[in-house]
């Protein structure tokens, strides 16, 4: 890609920009007219009538396409994670005495995540030329697509679901297992010596950390007697499972830091070790991919599962909308997830492994046991 | 849906595929891929047998997590074998390795 | 005739396969066999079998191919075998078109030809319940079985450290 020299170079990109994202907009607008338009004939008096207009919207609001481009689906998730990625840094800040980004936008830096967006898309794409460029293009394109894959059976409310599936749990530990293969492929496609010993690290673990998590989950099933998330939510209207299960809780919280490798599991992307891990090679939309989108859906996903299995999803005092509790109690989880970066120390790889299968197996084992044990003797939800 | 014979026809092109991989590869790892093939070809037979013959019933489900998870356990014995025989010879070709002929 | 999803997916897999064994490097291999595992999971769902299609891929796909590619990077070497094996291969793909037309002959032949205009399904939790009372012998085979493989695992792979 030829390098931004002069003024009329960046013009013409921002034109060109410009251009790509209308027209792209008119090609959203048209299929959208196009898989609703038979059941939803959008006359001219609709434009003119509110009453028309508003019962139009509310019922495109309740379509398929609704459910997985707006609300639960692609824009809530990329729009939680633009807002994540903001209140880490000032979340961070704060903890250790600091301001963080302060400059873009009038109030204490609220524009940052368009800021941070905008320069990534700017960047100059590097491929080196040594890499196998298949794989390292595809994947960190594979990675965000497994990782919005998983927000298919999340459900926000009963209402707000897109894929109500008898096997929801099942479907989010499939997409788990997708992620050691996306992180293998990325650092073996760098063909360098950092990259390779920080994606090997992220290899193994992901995959200890798998078990416990998978572990964990099984004790809110088994209290609920079904795999399907919005089963599980309903059963929690009485106490929340993150009071009958509470070591699951605790395993799955920590196992979720691993699986994001956040610190303290921060490893793969040591910074003093390692350069940046398996992510060395990439640079501009590829970093903000992988590091950016990516990691952040995938703190979406489990924070809202955690918020699901242990915290009873939806469920809350009336006047509030459901939704509303949803994403609160999901965003009160993904703060407890941030905040380990700013206070907690760095594990060696070979502690961190021995402590996923000497401790966390086991606590989660034991918590699983004795909830079987307790379902088994008769206690009922 | 799909006419039954379609279902076996893929499982049949599966497992020729396994076998061809099987006879002609000398690489232990490429004799291992075949060998999984062949594993999930005879799962699809299963399964399709199972929803078109007897649709009320989950015997060929259980029998081919069955066969799923005694699959796994022979992959990892058999990559453990690859491991030890590639560090004690630096090599994975099977027609190298022939210390017990007589 | 033939459903747009099944002809994708066959079309997906039986490639996959066939790149599986044929690629040049080992590692685009494994890439290829796990597609090959997504394909058939894709199958699976397909048939009406939701909880088997995820079972197999965390199994296969977040397991087994994770612990080929592995062994696969451990196992690398600089130069490949050059594949001199020509009568060999013809061998092979002869065998493999034998064996091809003798199965499918077979299924074409006999009288299962029959169409299920959609009778439900069974509950996938009568899979657990069966398992746990009809199977419980080959359950708990399977259990004693697969912590022997994790236990002969790791005593062949352990590196002798003196």
């Amino acid at each position: 890609m030829p390098i931004i020299r002069t003024l009329t170079s960046f013009l013409i990109r921002i034109v060109a920009l410009i251009i790509v994202i209308l027209v792209l907009g008119l090609i959203a607008i048209l299929a959208a007219y196009y898989f609703i338009g038979p059941s939803f004939p959008l006359t001219p008096s609709m434009l003119i009538n509110p009453q028309e207009a508003i019962a139009f919207t509310f019922a495109l609001m309740d379509t398929d396409f609704f459910r997985i481009v707006v609300f639960p689906g692609f824009t809530f998730v990329a729009l939680y994670a633009a807002i994540a990625g903001l209140w880490e840094r000032k979340l961070l800040a704060k903890i250790q005495l600091r301001v963080g980004p302060l400059y873009a936008g009038k109030f204490e830096g609220i524009l940052q995540p368009i800021a941070d967006v905008l320069k990534l898309l700017f960047k100059e794409l590097v491929i080196p030329r040594v890499v196998d460029r298949f794989f390292f293009i595809a994947a960190p394109l594979l990675t965000v697509t497994i990782a919005t894959a998983a927000i298919a059976v999340i459900p926000v409310t009963e209402r707000w679901v897109i894929a109500r599936s008898d096997v929801g749990v099942l479907v989010i530990f499939a997409v788990l297992g997708f992620f050691p293969i996306t992180a293998l492929m990325a650092a073996w496609s760098s063909n360098s010596r950092y990259p390779m010993l920080g994606g090997l690290r992220a290899l193994h673990q992901m995959v200890a950390y798998e078990i416990p998590l998978i572990l964990s989950v099984l004790a809110p099933v088994v209290f609920a007697g079904s795999l399907n998330l919005i089963d599980i939510v309903e059963k929690q209207s009485s106490i929340w499972f993150a009071l009958l299960a509470p070591i699951s809780a605790l395993t799955f919280y920590i196992c979720s830091l691993a699986e994001l490798e956040r610190i303290p599991f921060d490893l793969p992307e040591a910074e003093p070790e390692l350069v940046s891990g398996w992510l060395t090679e990439y640079g501009g939309m590829n970093f903000g991919l992988i590091l950016g989108i990516a990691v952040y859906i995938k703190l979406y996903v489990l924070s809202a599962l955690f918020t699901t299995l242990f915290l009873g999803g939806w469920l809350g005092p009336q006047p509030l909308p459901p939704e509303f509790w949803f994403i609160f109690k999901t965003f009160i989880v993904t703060t407890f997830l941030l905040i380990p970066r700013g206070v907690f120390p760095r594990l060696r790889i070979d502690l961190l492994l021995r402590q996923s299968w000497a401790v966390y197996f086991i606590l989660a084992l034991i918590n699983l046991v004795v909830a079987a044990a307790a379902v088994l003797g008769g206690f009922k939800l | 849906m799909e006419p039954l014979v379609n279902y076996l026809f893929v499982s049949v092109v599966l497992f020729a595929i396994g076998v061809y991989g099987l006879v002609t590869k000398k690489n232990a790892l490429r004799m291992l891929f075949a060998i999984e093939i062949l594993i999930n070809a005879a799962n699809l037979n299963f399964v399709a047998f199972t929803r078109y013959l007897h649709p009320t019933s989950v015997t060929g489900h259980s029998l081919a997590m069955f066969s799923i998870a005694l699959a796994a356990a022979e992959a990892a014995v058999g990559l453990a074998i690859i491991l030890a025989v590639f560090r004690l010879r630096k090599d994975v070709d099977v027609s190298e390795i022939k210390g017990l002929r007589g | 005739m033939v459903d747009v999803a099944f002809a994708v997916l066959a079309v997906i897999t039986v490639i996959s396969a066939i790149l599986a064994l044929e690629a040049k490097e080992v590692v685009y291999g494994a890439i290829a066999l796990a597609l090959s595992f997504v394909g058939i999971a894709g199958f699976f769902a397909l048939l009406d079998a939701v909880f088997l299609a995820m079972f197999q891929l965390t199994v296969y796909v977040g397991a087994i191919a994770v612990l080929i590619l592995f062994t696969v990077m451990l196992v690398r070497r600089e130069q490949w075998l050059k594949a001199k094996e020509g009568v060999h291969r013809a061998a092979g793909v002869l065998v493999a078109i034998v064996v091809a037309l003798g199965l499918g002959y077979l299924v074409y032949a006999s009288t299962i030809a029959t169409v299920i205009p959609s009778v439900e399904q069974a509950p996938f939790t009568l899979i657990g319940a069966q398992i746990l009372t009809e199977y419980w012998l080959a359950f708990i085979t399977l259990a004693l079985v697969l912590a022997s493989a994790v236990i002969g695992a790791v005593v062949l792979a352990k590196l002798e450290r003196d």
